[in-house]
């Protein structure tokens, strides 16, 4: 046998090292163990070798280089290179490149757009430079029997009361809603219905950017008034009228001593205008006044010191209610809420004033985020399924790439680059497109906001995440694949590189895929009909042919007569009647009890003052008992309708004659009907235990109810009516069920977008489906020929390649239904009266899954069955 | 360019212009034992060239594969006229310094 040199030696030097000076070193170490072997013999040779090959580590032998020269990956020669590589492989497979960057296009920009509403939702009230250390002061009420209602509001004596005695309370300010009231200069006079009256304090607790005027003064005189830019264009059409006059209610000069900013669309508060509160005065007829620490009638907002727990301060707030009143102790929970987390984290909570308020959901701003979640992880399952998929067509040149010297790293870096251009174009393209589409899109949805920098800023960091992400991930595995595969299999390029297996990745994907889609298709299927229902559910009165009138409390009480008269006269007016709340709005709410019970037992009711034919004119029909009338001249001091609800809670077991003490300060008034359950507030709310009675304050609403079908033509007769009695004062008036449409417009917000974005996703997952298909048809086509020729029959074909397709919806199904499941029912639980999910929706979503499947892919199928099998095995 | 050698460079230089056309690791290490009976280590060898490389006093190209070297090409080097420079620099300065030494140094040695 021949001497060899020791080839552990051989193999140690090859591993350190690995340059242009590998092969000359190593030759001529051989050369010198043969010599060495002839003169010493093979125990010295190979004593030598080793030493030498230890001797040989130094700085020439370890330094890393080619064995040819390489170029950076990107560097300026080889990046072009790459990209017109790939911009020719692209042109060769036109249309799969077209699905495949349409479809991610599609997805970044739907992602992008759901984030923007997302992240505008999330920002609400950051804007305040003190944001940590404000907060507003919520009151829950308690009644004895434990029912417990939340609400924004809190006591006019809050503020005056507690100012000065914690020390960590740093200034603390009100707010009361003027409620709908006129302004006028001179002859220019409109109704407005967003104003506070607010305390001196208030543009320092929340600092409004004020555009002119001193946020510290601005309220401090009465008869002051501070508005919004574009109310000051409206009333003077100058956007720094300091010091004009504003008339209130047709009465009260207020003088403009500030001009706010008009408040950006992320402000919990909405408002125009602010009064000074020492203007306001409680209305006559009210059973409070401004020293009450009952009424929750106002809006406080505190700000703490820096580093204050809002916690201590609530505990020792409570602490204050419980020393003020130590009979009533628990029934006012003070609840401290910071401002940032008012708009999303006050939907359990109602306003008793109904003030224009922005609330906002967070689970539905989480349903929103999951959604852009799915048509990200659909798009970019998409795309990673289509690279793969293409990347077949690559073997070969990876294979000549390999021959030509290229290494497994720079073939994975050119691949992934490919990916990486690929899905950053396709960034900018959906960048682009919403900012194109964005008005139209935000017009659709009810958004109102607007598009800025700073808001495209914001997602910046997400989205070039999401891009880098998907770059990565679809372009990596069809990579390693291709960069790992043996020279000669990819230059021959005739077996797939990918198996068969069920079990395989892009299997998986399509799996997942499939689940979303079908986990959107349900969500929009209950969302739906949640809607519908809520739309349609027989509220107990009608809204329909009415019109509702919103006056100023004084106007009401001067003409509500003589207006009333009028319009009786008219034969398409069936009847007119007003009330102090007005339908949809939450009811405020009092106590009641049984004559001779203890008042320690008084139940919580809520309670609206209605005038006579309230309940004809909105066709509530009464259960038992009489409605008001004016036959009966105690009416207005001693009567009081109930409705059904209240009946079972009040334990009454013959309801009419009973004498109740509504109010406390109230005598005894007599229940003399007993009226059917009416949704008085939206459906979100179960309809709780009502009174309502005579007015004893003036009333701000009106209603007219209209023959049906006459409504459209007769409403002209309401103005001129009023005209002739009222003169210059304008009329407000709007369609009764056109407003009660509003009270869904979350909702139907959400319903709308997931809609859109459901359909978007499903759209996606079949056009993914779509080039996934012809992709296999196309590798798959001998195989089809082969069948044909051993007598496969159109039919067999088809199933042969749809079949897969049934099985991964089912699996899809089955994975989907619990998360679906448990994420509906979290939202349905928001909803007072709600509907069934019923499980039949899961197949009937799979199965309209299906049936999208089989409409995309049946034509490629059949057109490639149809074929004659000579012309598919001619393939090559 | 600092021209000046080393006297293991000096060495290695010289025979790579003594083997011309012939010039590689082994063959110069050889003649180091045979003609200067000097014990050498290939590496030594190989590195130093490596280092007349860097400064450019040789240059290199492959070639000539025989059997004993398992079919791997030789590294030869060839003399640049920037080492012929450094030697005939070397040499000179050698002379200059012999020239300058007074007989009376060498007496009686």
């Amino acid at each position: 046998m021949k001497q060899h040199p020791p080839r552990l030696a051989q193999r140690l030097f090859s591993w350190y090292c690995r340059n242009h000076l590998h092969e000359s070193i190593l030759g001529d170490l051989d050369e010198q163990f043969y010599q060495n072997l002839d003169k010493y013999g093979l125990l010295r040779a190979k004593w030598n070798y080793w030493l030498e090959v230890l001797r040989f580590v130094n700085r020439f032998t370890l330094k890393r280089e080619r064995f040819y020269k390489s170029y950076h990956p990107y560097s300026y020669g080889m990046l072009k290179n790459t990209i017109i590589s790939s911009l020719r492989f692209f042109r060769k497979h036109l249309g799969f490149t077209t699905i495949n960057i349409f479809g991610l296009t599609l997805g970044l920009s739907s992602f992008l757009l759901i984030i923007l509403f997302v992240q505008h939702e999330q920002s609400f009230d950051q804007f305040h430079a003190n944001k940590e250390e404000v907060y507003r002061v919520n009151f829950a009420y308690q009644d004895n029997a434990g029912n417990t209602t939340a609400l924004v509001n809190s006591p006019p004596a809050l503020a005056p009361g507690i100012c000065g005695k914690f020390p960590e309370l740093d200034k603390i300010s009100r707010l009361r809603y003027t409620m709908n009231c006129i302004l006028a200069r001179e002859e220019v006079q409109y109704y407005e219905s967003k104003g506070y009256y607010a305390d001196s304090l208030f543009l320092e607790v929340l600092p409004f950017e004020m555009q002119i005027g001193d946020p510290a003064t601005a309220l401090d005189q009465p008869n002051s008034i501070v508005i919004t830019e574009s109310l000051a264009r409206k009333y003077f059409n100058d956007p720094e009228p300091l010091g004009a006059t504003l008339h209130f209610n047709g009465a009260t000069p207020l003088k403009v001593t500030g001009v706010l900013a008009d408040l950006p669309s992320n402000s919990h508060l909405d408002f125009d205008f602010l009064i000074s509160f020492s203007n306001y005065i409680v209305p006559e007829g009210y059973a409070s006044d401004l020293s009450s620490w009952s009424w929750l009638g106002f809006l406080t907002y505190v700000s703490l010191k820096p580093e204050t727990d809002p916690q201590r301060f609530e505990a020792s707030l409570t602490q204050h209610f419980r020393d003020l009143n130590p009979e009533a102790e628990n029934h006012l929970l003070p609840i401290v809420q910071s401002v940032p987390d008012i708009y999303l984290g006050s939907s359990g909570m109602s306003d008793d004033l109904a003030s224009p308020i922005r609330t906002g959901n967070r689970l539905n701003v989480k349903a929103l985020f999951l959604v852009a979640m799915l048509i990200l992880l659909i798009a970019g399952f998409n795309f990673s399924n289509l690279s793969q998929a293409l990347s077949v067509n690559r073997t070969r040149t990876v294979g000549v790439l390999k021959v030509l010297g290229a290494e497994k790293k720079s073939i994975i870096v050119q691949l992934l680059t490919e990916s990486l251009l690929l899905t950053f174009g396709c960034l900018l393209l959906a960048v682009s497109f919403v900012l194109l589409i964005f008005p139209y899109i935000s017009q659709y949805m009810g958004w109102q906001f607007d598009l800025d920098w700073a808001a495209m800023l914001g997602v910046l960091p997400v989205l070039l995440l999401a891009g880098v992400l998907i770059g990565i991930l679809a372009g990596l595995y069809p990579a390693l694949r291709l960069a790992k595969r043996d020279i000669m299999a990819s230059l021959k390029g005739t077996t797939s590189i990918w198996n068969r297996s069920p079990f395989q990745f892009k299997y998986l994907l399509l799996t997942l895929q499939f689940a979303m889609s079908i986990g959107l298709i349900c969500a929009t299927f209950v969302m739906t009909k949640q809607i519908n229902y809520l739309r349609n559910t027989n509220t107990g009165y009608q809204a329909e042919s009415v019109v509702l009138i919103k006056m100023l409390p004084e106007d009401m009480s001067r003409f509500f007569e003589l207006y009333k008269e009028q319009l009786a006269t008219e034969p398409s007016v069936m009847d007119v009647s007003r009330s102090e709340r007005v339908v949809g709005e939450p009811w405020p709410f009092s106590v009641i009890r049984k004559v001779g019970e203890d008042p320690e037992l008084s139940k919580r009711i809520f309670f609206n003052q209605v005038d006579y034919d309230y309940f004809a004119t909105l066709d509530i029909p009464m259960h038992s008992g009489r409605s008001f009338s004016l036959d009966h001249l105690n009416d207005p001091t001693q009567a009081i309708v109930i409705n059904k609800t209240a009946v079972e809670y009040l334990g009454l077991e013959d309801p009419i004659g009973q004498q109740v003490h509504f109010f406390e300060l109230d005598g005894p008034r007599t229940i003399v009907g007993v009226v059917e359950d009416f949704n008085y507030t939206s459906l979100h709310q179960e309809i709780g235990p009502a009174a309502v009675m005579l007015p004893f304050i003036d009333l701000e609403f009106m209603y007219v109810r209209f023959d049906q079908g006459q409504i459209a033509s007769q409403v002209a007769l309401l103005e001129d009516t009023w005209e002739s009695i009222a003169g210059s004062i304008p009329l407000q008036w709007s369609f009764l069920d056109e407003g009660l449409a509003d009270l869904y417009q979350t909702e139907q917000k959400l319903s709308g977008m997931i809609q859109f974005f459901s359909l978007l996703a499903i759209v996606l997952a079949c056009l993914g489906l779509y080039g996934m298909v012809s992709f296999a048809l196309s590798q798959r086509i001998k195989e089809v020929g082969l069948r044909k020729v051993l007598g496969a029959t159109h039919s067999s074909l088809y199933m042969l390649f749809v079949r897969t397709y049934f099985f991964q919806s089912l699996v899809a199904m089955i994975l989907v239904i619990p998360i679906i499941h448990s994420l509906l029912s979290a939202w349905l639980e928001d909803y007072a009266y709600r509907v069934n999910i019923g499980w039949w929706i899961y197949p009937a979503a799979t199965c309209l899954l299906v049936a999208m499947i089989l409409m995309t892919i049946s034509m490629q199928i059949v057109k490639t069955a149809k074929v004659n099998p000579t012309e598919l095995l001619r393939y090559e | 360019m600092r021209l000046h050698l080393g006297e293991f460079e000096e060495v290695v230089l010289l025979l790579v212009a003594v083997h011309h056309e012939d010039a590689y690791g082994l063959s110069i290490r050889n003649s180091i034992e045979e003609k200067l009976n000097r014990k050498v280590t290939l590496s030594s060898v190989h590195t130093a060239l490596y280092r007349l490389e860097e400064k450019g006093f040789l240059e290199s190209e492959v070639g000539g594969v025989t059997k004993e070297r398992g079919g791997r090409r030789k590294r030869l080097f060839k003399i640049t006229s920037l080492g012929k420079e450094a030697l005939e620099a070397s040499r000179a300065s050698r002379d200059l310094l012999w020239s300058l030494i007074p007989k009376i140094s060498f007496e009686g040695l």
